[in-house]
């Protein structure tokens, strides 16, 4: 694991160092980098919201009256479905996907004219795919509600701010 | 269902290709960042979370485990020392026969720990207090059909063996306690 890590500290300074020659390389070693941070980000900020919210406070409260059996068995998803639903699990969702195009690309770069069809034809055969399942289970419209909620969102704090 | 195999397909292709070409560690970055980003953040965060429910909920367990496991362990030791009965009861323990009790059998599983169980054969009889007070003893009888050894426990005569089964090594008795074989010329002729 820790030699893991630290080849992908090196493989993080290589990337950065040779992103305007080597674009395409660098990308598909900064991209899960990018995906791993913004999911510990997430995770942190979920943890602290949770913490704001009194999770702990109110678990502490329930052992204190009800005992031992008050917290037995008693989960709670707490501020966990930031990260398994929502906005930043489409965000991640994506990165992966870009992240698996870009090693594609890379590899289509390097390698001869029947492997490059090949795997540019699944490929594209596997974009379609996503957009017809989005579309027929009604999901594509689900992100474009959530994203218009967020520019609402946006446009209120900015809104704020300028008065 | 026919896009989501589809799917299915061409990203299993895609991977197998990349696989095998000199891009097989982009894949182990790509698959580090999905099952760390998928998996193992929100687990870590629904731990943390829930980090006394948890506590609780596992030592529960553990107590459960604990409990249940030394049910099974007492509920065998239990079996073992009404077998060994059975065993005493077959050969004529008269002594103890009024004695059932749940404390005899506790001492019973104490015995058990403390020495090892003696060899078991169809073929072999362990005599407990052989010729003592109160004890079992061993006579030859001359029968109607054939001689045999028989056990006396003050109370009933009881055919151990043929004595000619006996005498030929085919048979043998033992003292429960030191595991001496008990010979022919100690058992007398009953009168």
């Amino acid at each position: 694991m820790f030699k893991y890590l630290k080849d992908l500290k090196n493989n993080l300074i290589f990337s950065i160092k040779n992103f305007k020659t080597d674009t395409f390389n660098s990308l598909g070693h900064l991209t899960p980098i990018i995906i791993v941070f913004i999911s510990f980000m997430t995770g942190i900020i979920a943890l602290i919201k949770f913490i704001l919210e009194n999770g702990y406070h109110q678990q502490i409260e329930l052992l204190k009256t009800n005992g031992i059996v008050g917290v037995f068995g008693k989960f709670s998803d707490g501020t966990t479905n930031v990260l398994s639903q929502g906005l930043m699990l489409y965000l991640i969702v994506v990165l992966l996907f870009i992240n698996f195009c870009i090693i594609i690309f890379n590899y289509i770069k390097n390698e001869k004219k029947l492997k490059q069809f090949i795997s540019m034809f699944s490929l594209v055969c596997s974009i379609f795919s996503i957009i017809t399942i989005l579309i027929v289970s009604g999901n594509i419209f689900r992100l474009i509600r959530i994203s218009e909620e967020n520019q609402e969102v946006v446009l209120n704090i900015y809104n704020n701010i300028s008065n | 269902m026919i896009s989501g195999t589809i799917l299915g397909i061409s990203l299993l292709l895609n991977m197998i290709l990349i696989y095998k070409s000199k891009y097989k560690f982009m894949l182990k970055e790509f698959a580090f960042a999905a099952l760390t980003s998928l998996v193992i953040v929100p687990a870590f965060l629904w731990i943390l979370e829930n980090i006394i429910s948890v506590l609780v909920t596992s030592i529960f367990v553990i107590i459960i485990i604990f409990v249940l496991l030394k049910f099974v362990f007492i509920e065998k030791k239990d079996n073992s020392a009404s077998s060994k009965k059975d065993y005493m009861h077959k050969y004529g323990d008269a002594t103890n026969k009024n004695n059932e009790s749940a404390t005899h059998k506790s001492n019973l599983v104490e015995k058990e720990k403390t020495k090892p169980e003696p060899p078991k054969s169809e073929n072999c009889a362990y005599i407990t207090d052989f010729n003592k007070f109160a004890g079992i003893k061993l006579y030859k009888v001359h029968g109607v059909m054939h001689d045999y050894i028989a056990t006396d426990n003050g109370l009933v005569d009881r055919e151990l063996c043929s004595l000619s089964d006996y005498e030929k090594g085919k048979f043998h008795i033992y003292e429960e306690k030191t595991k001496r074989e008990i010979k022919s010329e100690e058992i007398p002729w009953k009168k």
